[in-house]
């Protein structure tokens, strides 16, 4: 895919990676990243995840919260462990249960999406967080 | 306790009636016929005491089994409560997972359809444009949908909390406004807002007071025809001192008055004057009246078939930092989860304690505003928890909740006073007016009770 946007003029592409089981969901996302201009790579499961993130040093991570394998929470932790430096987290999530939010902003993530989510609003968000330290709560967006 | 009363009761009638007999003087004798109507009559007696004797113990045998009884049905009960409970979370958890499951392929669908209408594809012509536009508004609708099933299901176990938060309410209908102005505009409906320009900042949920709006507003569009007006406005509430109002008016149909009574209730669906089936599952005006009332303020409709409907809410300017703190005390544990769940739901701060030993120690934590206490609980009691409160904490409001007080254990709570008694099983309005009625310095709550 071409792709032309400013993101992409930075000397070196920024990598995202996508921890995300529902595959169509995951795919939809690599579409929109990559055409965004960011490199982007998919893991399925928690375990891929961390071992992609192990391997590609990742600038920020895309994760759903319901995984196979052990939550969204439980890879933002060990990623969290693993790497060094600080790589902002994004959560993505399609569940209902009460206390995930607050559970994602004690991790520290930049931003937090219930599923459907607005693409407008996700690229916001990754450029936000890419652009500097986790400083962004989840948006104010009212889908009507 | 009847049974000696009773006993004694006919010893002494039996007393009465041998004394006119006769006096027998020193050396006298009984005549045999004397004898014999004097050991008739005692005997006759000795039989009615003890009939009598064996009616009160076949009562007391009936009493005993009627009590058995009694504890066999609460333990039913009891069961029969843990069971429903368990099954509440089984719906729960069931409720989440459905959503999950719809939300998921929902979000594929929507997120594909937008990389399509944003050209990521490839170019589209406009037909292909306007027909990808209208897969992706159904796909909102479908979101709306699955969104209303949930606050349902939340709101019905009790599980929604808001998050409370001083905010401007002119600027959440600004927002409202920019956003349905497109929808608005399709159908050349003027859109217009009013907001008084002083309007002070007041706690809400921002997210669930948009929702209250926004479903309010849409209905409004909705059921306008083209070339109407919605108008909505914002100001102090006239009638409800302390309080801020937000009506919007619309210029569509009207709402028959039997309907009106109707529209906020659960499922309910207007029924179409085209005779059309009606849109929506019937959640929405419900779920708009539970977030109202969970703000402590109350939703209403004025409206005229064929002129036009006003919908109106009003919500106290002060409550967050109002929220009632209660301490409820009470042995049985359903019982606690039910009344905070109630309570909490009207936007109460609850603490609960499951005797009066824990009820005390938490007080010395978390001075609470108004205690409500059983009587009879194991080791530290009400009575005794009450004489502790007044002790330590002079005449803070107690309300004694019991079942059926014996009238011992009242004469020493009596000593206590003042309380105000309530008996079991009460409804959960009449025990909401009663906390606030002890909080009378505290207003804002106190209008829509």
């Amino acid at each position: 895919m071409k792709t032309t946007t400013m993101e992409q003029t930075e000397k070196q592409r920024k990598k995202i990676l996508v921890v995300e089981d529902d595959k169509t969901i995951s795919m939809a996302l690599a579409i929109r990243l990559r055409s965004y201009g960011y490199e982007t790579t998919v893991a399925g499961d928690s375990v891929s995840g961390l071992e992609t993130a192990r391997k590609i040093r990742p600038d920020l991570v895309l994760l759903d919260i319901s995984l196979p394998a052990g939550n969204g929470f439980v890879v933002a932790e060990r990623i969290q462990m693993l790497i060094p430096t600080p790589t902002p987290m994004i959560f993505l999530t399609a569940s209902t249960q009460p206390g995930l939010r607050e559970k994602a902003k004690e991790l520290g993530a930049a931003a937090f999406f219930q599923k459907p989510y607005d693409a407008d609003d996700l690229r916001g968000a990754v450029q936000l967080a890419l652009a500097g330290p986790p400083v962004i709560e989840e948006r104010r967006v009212y889908q009507l | 306790m009847n049974s000696t009363v009773k006993t004694s009761d006919q010893a002494n009638q039996m007393a009465e009636s041998a004394v006119p007999l006769r006096v027998v003087m020193p050396g006298e004798r009984f005549g045999e016929e004397q004898r014999r109507v004097l050991t008739g009559k005692l005997s006759n007696k000795v039989a009615e005491l003890e009939a009598a004797l064996s009616e009160s113990r076949d009562k007391e045998i009936r009493l005993r089994q009627t009590m058995e009884e009694t504890i066999k049905a609460e333990q039913a009960l009891e069961e029969s409560n843990k069971h429903l409970l368990r099954k509440n979370q089984e719906i729960q958890s069931f409720y989440h997972t459905v959503s999950h499951e719809l939300k998921t392929p929902l979000t594929s669908a929507r997120e594909f359809i937008s990389i399509l209408v944003d050209g990521l594809a490839g170019p589209l012509n406009k037909t292909q444009q306007e027909y990808l536009g209208i897969a992706r508004e159904s796909c909102n609708r479908l979101r709306i949908c699955i969104d209303d099933l949930m606050d349902a299901t939340r709101l019905e176990t009790g599980k929604l909390s808001l998050d409370m938060k001083p905010g401007s309410l002119a600027t959440l209908i600004r927002q409202l406004v920019v956003i349905l102005g497109p929808v608005a505009a399709r159908k050349q409906i003027i859109l217009h807002e009013e907001v008084q320009s002083d309007l002070p900042n007041f706690p809400f949920d921002e997210n669930r007071l948009m929702q209250v709006l926004a479903n309010l507003v849409n209905n409004a569009l909705k059921h306008t025809p083209e070339n109407g007006r919605v108008t909505i406005t914002a100001g102090e509430a006239p009638e409800h001192p302390g309080s801020i109002q937000v009506c919007i008016n619309d210029t569509g149909c009207g709402i028959a008055p039997a309907e009106a009574e109707r529209i906020f209730e659960r499922l309910y669906q207007v029924p179409l004057n085209d005779g059309g089936s009606p849109q929506g599952v019937g959640l929405g005006l419900y779920i708009c009246r539970e977030l109202v009332q969970s703000h402590g303020g109350k939703i209403w409709v004025e409206s005229e078939l064929g002129h036009g409907s006003t919908f109106s809410f009003v919500i106290p300017k002060e409550q967050a930092s109002e929220a009632i703190h209660v301490l409820f005390v009470d042995d049985e544990a359903r019982m606690r989860d039910l009344m905070r769940r109630a309570l909490e739901r009207q936007g109460f701060q609850v603490t609960t304690a499951e005797d009066g030993a824990v009820a005390l120690e938490k007080m010395r934590q978390e001075l609470p505003e108004v205690v409500i206490t059983d009587l009879e609980m194991p080791n530290t009691d009400g009575v005794e928890t009450l004489r502790q409160i007044r002790k330590n904490w002079g005449l803070l409001p107690v309300i004694i909740l019991t079942g059926f007080p014996d009238t011992e254990i009242m004469r020493r709570a009596m000593e206590f006073s003042p309380f105000t008694l309530l008996a079991k099983p009460c409804p959960t309005e009449q025990l909401i007016e009663t906390i606030r009625s002890l909080r009378p310095q505290k207003v804002a709550r106190n209008e829509f009770a």
